[in-house]
């Protein structure tokens, strides 16, 4: 049970050696340009840490145990007064601090203080809690599922087709009488609908101090915005 | 390859979006005062993508080609939509957008195009360019 | 009716199949260069802009909308014939209820009425990754923050790589980050979607 929390210590230092995460809340704490820094000092003390864990000792054992609390309390400040911030914890992956990182600390503080009382097979239930608990790895496991679940069923695959009215504005911007008019427009779409192939569009139109109403057709079936008529009523 | 830094007098072209910012009605409600802690909704602000070296290395416009110069908090760009006459001052309070997230993406009005979005404005800033609605627009911008 | 009498009058006006069009102008006379000036905006750089709301409706007086802003300020804001409503889509005013979020574009008038061009109920843009997909469904992260995203059948549409909306939403994927343009359901962590931004699968 040591060996697995040393192997996470030491993947949560290797991490922070290479210079941690750009968007942890540590930079709240002790500035921007001292991040680098204090990242290489919490992996210094986490190499320490395992190998602390590695040599059976009492003391090793409590520092972690400490370190693992001092690590939820942190995540705890980091959630209630950073919640935009990632955990910056095992990987610079974006991993918002959330109740699995909180849950992740207890168990590892769990783990080690209860190391000798659990049979050595407490191991695999442990490995797979942390990897569970961990966002940074949800790309390996927890992403790739959903995506074979999506591939299953479909969810999306509503097969109703129509034409958008945004793919209709969309064309609407490419022509040349959208651009000339533009600077008359004072509203976004005030109303649209269909007149055989064509797709009407109204806005609001102020020329020389006067209100108008903007309208455009523009063809609803096919891809061709030179197409596009205007008329100011 | 890399096009030349934004410069003072030469105006650029880019894809601009929008963002909410200090109070706001709905998901926004969280977004704060942004980078320099006084950006508002209300406001005719923008968020650029390098403020600073942190912000720089979340929004990454290098990667698509695009080298910018550092404007930091408080710096007024004049903006103007592509198709528009109207041109406003808007200023900086916050970090953003994303730019390496849409690489290469386009957006057009007629025949005058804007690629890579290395700007976002507040909804009071953009709807005097635009329509909310319409999430994207090509604007033109200089110091 | 009324509404009827008024998209024919405008289809005949731009398609051209009716003469009897009064006022409609060709477009060849529109030069911008030529017709207009270039305007300038500027305000102080923390001003609020007085020409544009935000808030929640508190209360709707014939078309009149009483708005508290997110800052508490107050805002009277004057809907007329000519201002355009979206609410997830373009609609109309009877759309509007107590308790929706708006922006408000328009002219502040001297009595303090924003005459408004343009409002934009409950919309959000927000930039997101897809967590997971269910059934017309799509469950996203917004900065921490779960946010579900409904598909709307006949309106929400997918914009791939940048290219022409389609309502084919079966190219997202589960881990790819996405730009929703949709409409908030007030007090809820729930969208309407109108449009997602994304990379292709």
């Amino acid at each position: 049970m040591e060996v697995l929390v040393a192997a996470v210590l030491v993947w949560a230092a290797v991490f922070k050696f290479r210079g941690g995460s750009q968007r942890s809340a540590l930079g709240k704490i002790v500035g921007e340009h001292r991040v680098v820094t204090v990242f290489r000092l919490i992996g210094g003390v986490e190499v320490l840490l395992a190998a602390g864990l590695l040599v059976p000792n009492p003391v090793g054992k409590w520092a972690a145990f400490a370190w693992f609390l001092g690590l939820l309390g942190y995540l705890s400040w980091a959630r209630v007064a950073e919640p935009d911030s990632s955990c910056g914890c095992l990987s610079d992956k974006f991993a918002p601090v959330g109740v699995r990182a909180l849950a992740r600390a207890v168990v590892l503080a769990g783990m080690v203080v209860t190391a000798e009382l659990l049979p050595w097979y407490a191991v695999i239930p442990g490995a797979v809690a942390i990897v569970v608990l961990s966002a940074e790895l949800d790309g390996y496991w927890l992403i790739p599922l959903r995506r074979w679940k999506v591939k299953l069923l479909h969810p999306l695959g509503n097969t109703e087709f129509h034409i958008p009215v945004t793919s209709t504005v969309q064309q609407l911007h490419k022509s040349q009488v959208y651009q000339s008019a533009y600077p008359l427009l004072r509203s976004d779409v005030l109303d649209t609908w269909d007149e055989g192939e064509w797709r009407i569009l109204t806005y609001s139109a102020e020329r020389d101090g006067e209100r108008a109403t903007a309208v455009f057709a523009v063809p609803r079936d096919r891809y061709d915005p030179e197409a596009v008529r205007f008329a100011l009523a | 390859m890399a096009s030349p830094p934004v410069e003072v007098m030469a105006p650029t072209t880019a894809e601009a979006s929008w963002f909410c910012c200090g109070p706001a009605f709905g998901p926004c409600g969280t977004a704060g005062g942004g980078a320099c802690g006084t950006c508002k909704s209300a406001s005719l602000h923008c968020a650029w993508p390098n403020t600073s070296d942190a912000c720089f290395d979340i929004t990454r416009p290098d990667k698509c080609g695009d080298d910018l110069l550092r404007r930091t908090c408080g710096h007024q760009f004049f903006v103007k939509h592509l198709c528009g006459t109207t041109e406003i001052a808007v200023t900086i309070r916050d970090c953003g957008p994303q730019t390496d997230l849409w690489c290469g993406e386009r957006r057009c009005c007629g025949g005058n195009c804007a690629t890579n979005r290395l700007i976002d404005f507040t909804p009071a800033a953009f709807t005097r360019l635009g329509s909310l609605s319409a999430g994207i627009i090509p604007v033109s911008i200089r110091s | 009716m009324e509404n009827l009498g008024r998209r024919k009058f405008l289809t005949s006006a731009v398609l051209g199949t009716a003469t009897t069009v009064v006022g409609a102008t060709a477009l060849g006379s529109l030069a911008p260069e030529t017709a207009f000036a270039d305007d300038k905006w500027m305000l102080e750089p923390d001003a609020v802009d007085p020409d544009f709301a935000e808030g929640r409706i508190t209360g709707i007086q014939g078309s009149m909308l009483m708005v508290t802003g997110s800052d508490r300020t107050f805002h009277r804001i004057q809907v007329t014939g000519g201002t355009s409503i979206w609410k997830l889509r373009n609609t109309t005013f009877d759309e509007a209820e107590v308790g929706d979020g708006l922006y408000a574009r328009g002219a502040r008038m001297p009595d303090g009425v924003l005459a408004a061009d343009a409002i934009w109920l409950n919309i959000v843009n927000l930039q997101t990754h897809i967590v997971a997909i269910n059934r017309d469904v799509l469950h996203l992260d917004h900065h921490g923050h779960r946010i579900v995203g409904h598909v709307v059948s006949g309106t929400t549409a997918a914009v791939y790589n940048g290219t022409p909306a389609i309502s084919d939403l079966s190219l997202l994927q589960v881990g790819k980050h996405a730009q929703v343009i949709g409409a908030w359901r007030p007090d809820t962590n729930e969208v309407d979607i109108a449009t997602v931004y994304a990379a292709a699968a």
